[in-house]
């Protein structure tokens, strides 16, 4: 998918459809100690020769202590379902019938008012098989009270091993995690942490298992430099209405220094994705109980003090068709918002910045669990490309905004 | 307020800088007033680096608690949109006496230039202005380029009271001593670069120049004007990488950079870095707090100024930690208010996020802050001017910037949540 996507030599508005199979492989496929591939290069273009490696970012300790997913159980919610119709839809799955009836039967049933969930052994699930989670999971995730199947904590694109690496998990949970990970369309998912849990050895053992859970991926991109960079054309690439340096002359000094031959590229950035990259949003950034999403994280890209009008979440599609942004034609540039629809509604899913390359700015979700980040866009759109079809468009920022130079 | 020296309860350390040289000065105060027991700027004590823009340097900082960081020089230059609100100062000089007479005028000329023909000059043939509530001179060529060094940095702290004599009050800054190096690639011709260095003068770590008319009178058309006016813009800051290379030395070093509240775990961010083959050095630039990332390197633009006031020292310093920068920061008795009711007092050596105030040692005022980052560097904006950028220096070069602090008090504050 990915080389498709940055095939930019046609040429006309940005429009790239995707269609996806229902369901992919169940498991992930087992990461090795070499998935460390250490610094990989991108493809040359006008933003210059980058590098990027990636990273592991967790979230800071009172997020997870406030998540409360420490204390989660393993619950299974079936809103307005009948005992009846649940049975039906597990016996759907494959799941043997002595499990159905231990699963619906006394100490696992448990009955709130008229709604009906059920608490299933731990050990149980855990000797599922794949094929049978994946399939209980797909009807647990069309209701949001499932939390942790409608939205799975993301496993890294990059390399299990990298998730895992330094956890301060024992090997046996590592083991327990990699059996539990499984696909979601093509993105590597987990659901499975109150079983994770389960095996923890200590409370602290127990902690590192859900910060390691909510680990996300990163990128780390630098620019190459040296005396050859044609250091005017790539700066000119990295230019931004909201730019408040000089990068010519901050850089050029990086091109005659010996041992100095990159630049991280957080520097290039404009201010406020500057300001959040690898971080967590604050509670402080949200009003009420919206916190920022993908949608405010790439329509501020470029504005010095970000604007909440970006968090209200039913003015989607006014953004795409304000004053402010129009459809992009070919190349993408430096900040431009990519946006992924679902082919069959036409709405908005995601929104991410184009930085260069394949790689993206990205703020995956509303959740304070997850950071903005650079990201491969081929690994973002795992996450979102999940309909049947989906649509990926580009927007620009308006040459006369792009003129209001502070 | 902050209360005044003597009555401070901690020691404070003192610095007094007149004529002499900052370095030699701060080499004798701490050789012999602290007896060399603080480890506060320890590298003014140190060889003149001498870093400019066709010869960087690359080099380690002291080992310390902060583990091993690399450090190299940067040079920033104000953007062009900047630039534009920049009005073209005058090619005539004038000095503007406030609060004296003429004859108080006279004697210091006399003092200025001992030759008879250059003191009949400046009291004869240039031309003076006499009002109830200044003596404004228009010097001659010849005047301003004999003032011995001693006269201009006299000069320079008599006009720098007032703000009607821009560039003594804020006066050009060249980090470093060689004014051609300083100036390379901008564009400025041969009589502009020998007017300036004719006219600048030694001070602490680099050299000033207060006669920007006289070197502006040199320019040839309006196209080196402004390379004038952008080369006038450029500041020397610092890149300071960590290296990474081991796990067993990561205990230390995630408790020196896990200060205070952050929105992001330092650890895994470093385990990514060692982890990585190939790759064994992280920017400092993403162990700093969200806010003080986004402004660094930066020039601040009209837009900080909406509410009438830009950030100063003191705003840097205040909101290093803080998510949504707070104006009244800007304020030094709101500052002081501040860092009396959430900081503690804190001698040398000072760590990571500790905010080193300047203070005026009889009444306590405070003059500047800035953040202390590791060994001899800071995080500092010297001074509220939209041409003057966040950066990180070394201490010495940020003295070099605060020309008009003659006489000082360091006081260290670190936040009461730490």
């Amino acid at each position: 998918m990915g080389r498709k996507l940055f095939s930019w030599t046609t040429s006309g508005l940005i429009c790239l459809s995707f269609t996806t199979s229902a369901q992919e492989i169940p498991t992930i496929e087992t990461a090795g100690a070499d998935s460390f591939t250490g610094v990989q290069l991108s493809q040359p273009g006008p933003w210059g020769d980058l590098e990027y490696f990636p990273i592991a970012l967790e979230p800071p300790d009172q997020y997870v202590t406030a998540s409360g997913h420490l204390e989660a159980k393993l619950v299974w919610h079936f809103p307005n379902k009948t005992l009846t119709e649940i049975i039906d839809l597990l016996a759907t799955t494959g799941l043997q019938e002595s499990d159905i009836n231990l699963f619906t039967g006394p100490g696992h049933l448990i009955r709130t008012g008229d709604q009906i969930s059920l608490q299933p052994p731990l050990d149980v699930v855990e000797g599922l098989s794949p094929e049978v989670r994946s399939k209980i999971y797909e009807i647990l995730r069309q209701w949001e009270q499932n939390e942790f199947y409608a939205k799975p904590f993301p496993v890294f694109s990059s390399g299990f091993d990298l998730m895992v690496h330094e956890s301060g998990m024992s090997p046996g949970s590592i083991d327990v995690f990699k059996k539990l990970s499984y696909r979601w369309g093509s993105a590597p998912s987990f659901s499975d942490l109150p079983i994770l849990l389960s095996h923890a050895q200590n409370d602290h053992e127990r902690w590192r298992i859900a910060k390691t859970v909510m680990r996300s991926e990163g990128l780390v991109v630098r620019l190459k430099l040296s005396s050859q960079s044609d250091l005017e054309s790539i700066m000119t690439y990295w230019s931004s209405p909201t730019r408040r340096k000089n990068l010519k002359v901050f850089a050029e000094p990086l091109t005659k220094m010996p041992g100095v031959n990159t630049l991280d590229i957080v520097h290039l950035l404009p201010p406020t994705p500057r300001k959040l990259l690898y971080t967590y949003a604050s509670p402080l950034m949200g009003i009420g109980s919206t916190f920022p999403d993908c949608f405010w994280t790439a329509f501020n890209f470029f504005a010095f003090e970000p604007s909440n009008r970006y968090l209200d979440t039913t003015s989607h599609r006014t953004f795409l068709t304000d004053e402010k942004w129009e459809r992009a034609t070919l190349p993408p540039r430096f900040g431009d918002v990519i946006i992924v629809t679902d082919g069959e509604t036409g709405e908005p899913m995601h929104a991410c910045n184009f930085i260069a390359d394949d790689i993206v700015f990205t703020k995956n979700g509303r959740s304070l669990l997850r950071p903005f980040v650079f990201m491969k866009l081929e690994n973002v759109l795992k996450n979102y490309l999940k309909s049947r079809r989906s649509e990926v468009f580009f927007y620009r920022l308006k040459s006369e905004d792009t003129e209001t130079v502070e | 307020m902050i209360r005044s020296a003597a009555a401070l309860p901690l020691p404070v350390l003192s610095f007094t800088m007149s004529t002499a040289s900052f370095r030699r000065l701060s080499l004798l105060l701490l050789a012999s007033a602290l007896g060399g027991s603080t480890d506060l700027f320890p590298t003014m004590l140190q060889g003149q680096e001498s870093a400019v823009p066709n010869a960087p340097i690359f080099k380690n900082l002291k080992p310390g608690p902060w583990g091993d960081l690399e450090s190299y020089p940067v040079f920033l230059q104000a953007p062009e949109a900047a630039l534009k609100l920049l009005p073209s100062p005058s090619q005539q000089t004038v000095w503007r006496f406030f609060g004296t007479t003429r004859d108080e005028v006279s004697a210091l000329f006399q003092k200025f230039f001992p030759d008879p023909d250059l003191y009949r000059e400046a009291t004869v043939r240039s031309v003076w202005y006499l009002t109830p509530e200044e003596v404004r001179v228009h010097p001659t060529d010849r005047m301003v380029l004999a003032l011995p060094p001693l006269a201009r940095l006299e000069l320079m702290q008599t006009l720098g009271k007032y703000e009607e004599n821009p560039f003594h009050y804020n006066p050009l800054v060249i980090e470093g001593q060689d004014v051609r190096a300083w100036f390379a690639g901008t564009g400025l011709s041969e009589p502009v670069l020998a007017a300036i260095e004719a006219t600048s003068f030694p001070f602490r770590n680099g050299r000033i120049l207060t006669e920007v008319s006289y070197a502006l009178s040199k320019v040839d058309d309006e196209i080196e004007e402004a390379n004038f006016l952008r080369a006038m813009t450029r500041n020397r800051s610092l890149f300071l990488r960590l290296r990474l290379t081991s796990h067993d030395t990561l205990a230390p070093l995630l408790d020196y950079w896990s200060q205070n509240i952050r929105l992001k775990e330092t650890q895994p961010i470093m385990e990514s870095i060692i982890r990585t083959p190939g790759v064994e050095r992280l920017d400092l630039t993403h162990i700093l707090p969200p806010t003080a990332r986004k402004y660094l390197y930066t020039f601040p633009t009209t837009a900080e100024g909406i509410n009438g006031i830009f950030p100063n020292s003191l705003w840097t310093s205040l909101n290093f930690f803080e998510f949504s920068p707070k104006v009244r920061y800007n304020s030094p008795d709101k500052a002081a208010e501040q860092l009396q009711s959430h900081f503690e007092r804190v001698l040398p050596p000072f760590r990571y996020g500790d905010v080193i105030t300047l203070v005026e040692p009889t009444t306590g005022k405070l003059l500047h802050s800035c953040i202390f980052i590791a060994d001899n560097v800071v995080y500092s904006k010297n001074n509220s001017s939209m041409l003057t950028p966040w950066v990180l220096q070394t201490d010495a070069d940020m003295m070099t910037h605060l020309t008009r602090i003659t006489e000082f008090q360091v006081v260290g504050w670190r936040h009461t949540s730490t």
